[in-house]
């Protein structure tokens, strides 16, 4: 006899309501008494001690899976963007090749803004933007002239001038010549993008989750817009221009004078009233993520 | 306090990603549960079985994708599945007697199912069949909904409905809730 038989064999007799029983399985207090007095052990039951868990073994697990789910997200990205990456590499563009500079020198003014950042150069294996370092050295950011542009942008950021940083960063090299040169570098770099979006995503806390997982996906983008051959030098400024912006929360274009000044004066009050963290940033954990035990 | 469905999107993106917080998070969510079934089903080693199976949760996570019931449901499959795989290596039904709440593996996380271990409560359970003892323990210890136990089980909700109630009228019949409830 299966399970459904019985169930229909014995509808006429139940000794409990479907509705009791559902109450009493959830941990609400049922109308039947004999459940009621059952409900309590169900309770308790439940709130299963995991404050008992030992801190020791949440952090050691904690590393150990946070490590394995890495690798494994690593192994099947790698070889695959590798793949792809080869199979459609032409002829890369040298003016392509320095927005994506540009457009990198951008996720470090925003990984700045979030407070993890480490100077690209100095940045050790074990460090946050590790992966944007080698992204960077791929692309030849970290030689003569892209890194004067960063200095430049990172200057009118420290001056409080976000979206004229960004727009400086990402739009700067429109003015740069063109000129054609086949790159086989791209590949490496594409994947190096992807290895700095998952190291941006990994790497942090939950305060800045949101950001990272932003500059995380418009890092995945990137990969996937430089090794595109017909995607123009232009286009991809502009696009890596507004997803960098869009982060940052700062408006299209770059302001003029005026604008300037009345953002500045509107900024003035506002730290005044509340200083309370960037746009876009959130201003502690998720209020319900436990911390500890 | 228990994550939010909210708070569990982001916590699932960053542990996707190999977030040592968000890892931290989901094993105090439901290691604790996780164990308690296990322990009540007859597991031998249940911390070590836990562990066995959040380890195939982080090599897996990739391929889920769903909300934190449905998440909860998917690691109580895997534990399910776990629970299978042992009971058909050791070739026999687990002895339920064997778990000592007082050996050296009985600990800390155990200690929620030390008060299902009455000797009166216990000897009950191991009377009820093997489908009904699988059907309380993922509702009372576990905590999953109707639905989830039916799933888990890969049985029909109606099924999962007869096996509860009759398991738990069985169980009522043979205990004095005096003696299990003080």
């Amino acid at each position: 006899m299966s399970d459904s038989d019985v169930y229909e064999g014995e509808m006429t007799k139940n000794r409990f309501s479907d509705q009791d029983m559902e109450r009493f399985f959830s941990g609400e207090t049922p109308e039947d008494e004999v459940l009621a007095k059952l409900t309590p052990l169900v309770r308790r039951l439940r709130a299963h001690d995991t404050h008992r868990l030992s801190e020791e073994r949440v952090t050691e697990f904690a590393a150990e899976a946070g490590k394995l789910a890495t690798t494994i997200r690593l192994n099947e990205a790698g070889p695959a963007a590798h793949q792809g990456t080869v199979s459609r590499i032409r002829r890369f563009n040298l003016t392509l090749k320095r927005k994506l500079a540009a457009g990198l020198a951008s996720v470090l003014l925003l990984a700045g803004m979030t407070g993890i950042a480490v100077a690209a150069n100095d940045a050790a294996p074990d460090d946050t933007l590790y992966g944007l370092d080698k992204a960077l050295e791929a692309v030849g950011v970290l030689d003569g002239g892209a890194a004067e542009r960063i200095e430049e942008a990172q200057s009118l950021f420290d001056d409080g001038l976000v979206a004229e940083a960004i727009s400086h960063a990402a739009e700067a090299v429109a003015q740069t010549e063109d000129a054609e040169s086949f790159s086989p570098e791209s590949a490496k770099a594409a994947e190096a993008l992807e290895g700095a979006a998952l190291s941006v995503l990994a790497n942090g806390d939950a305060e800045s989750l949101e950001v990272r997982e932003a500059v995380a996906e418009m890092l995945s983008q990137m990969a996937d817009w430089i090794t595109d051959p017909e995607l123009d030098g232009r286009t991809l400024g502009e696009s890596v221009s507004d997803l960098a912006k869009g982060i940052a929360g700062a408006p299209d274009g770059l302001p003029d004078a005026a604008d300037n000044a009345a953002e500045e004066a509107e900024a003035a009050e506002e730290n005044a009233e509340d200083a309370g963290p960037p746009e876009g940033v959130p201003a502690g954990p998720p209020a319900d993520v436990p911390a500890g035990p | 306090m228990s994550l939010s469905e909210e708070s569990f999107e982001s916590v699932l993106e960053a542990a996707k990603a190999g977030a040592e917080w968000a890892w931290a998070s989901i094993y105090r969510e439901l290691a604790g549960p996780v164990t308690g079934y296990l322990a009540s089903r007859g597991a031998a080693e249940p911390e070590d079985v836990t562990s066995e199976i959040f380890l195939k949760v982080a090599r897996s996570i990739h391929t889920f994708e769903g909300d934190k019931r449905s998440f909860r449901s998917w690691v109580f499959v895997i534990a399910h599945r776990r629970l299978i795989d042992e009971r058909r290596s050791v070739g026999r039904q687990p002895d339920f007697t064997e778990f000592s709440p007082d050996s050296p593996g009985g600990n800390v996380e155990s200690e929620a199912v030390d008060l299902l271990i009455t000797d009166e409560l216990r000897q009950a359970f191991e009377e009820l069949t093997d489908n009904q003892r699988d059907v309380l323990a993922l509702r009372m210890i576990a905590g999953l909904t109707l639905a989830d136990t039916a799933q888990v089980l890969g049985k029909k909700v109606g099924a999962v409905k007869a096996l509860q109630r009759r398991a738990l009228e069985a169980l009522l019949e043979k205990i004095d809730l005096e003696n299990v409830t003080h």
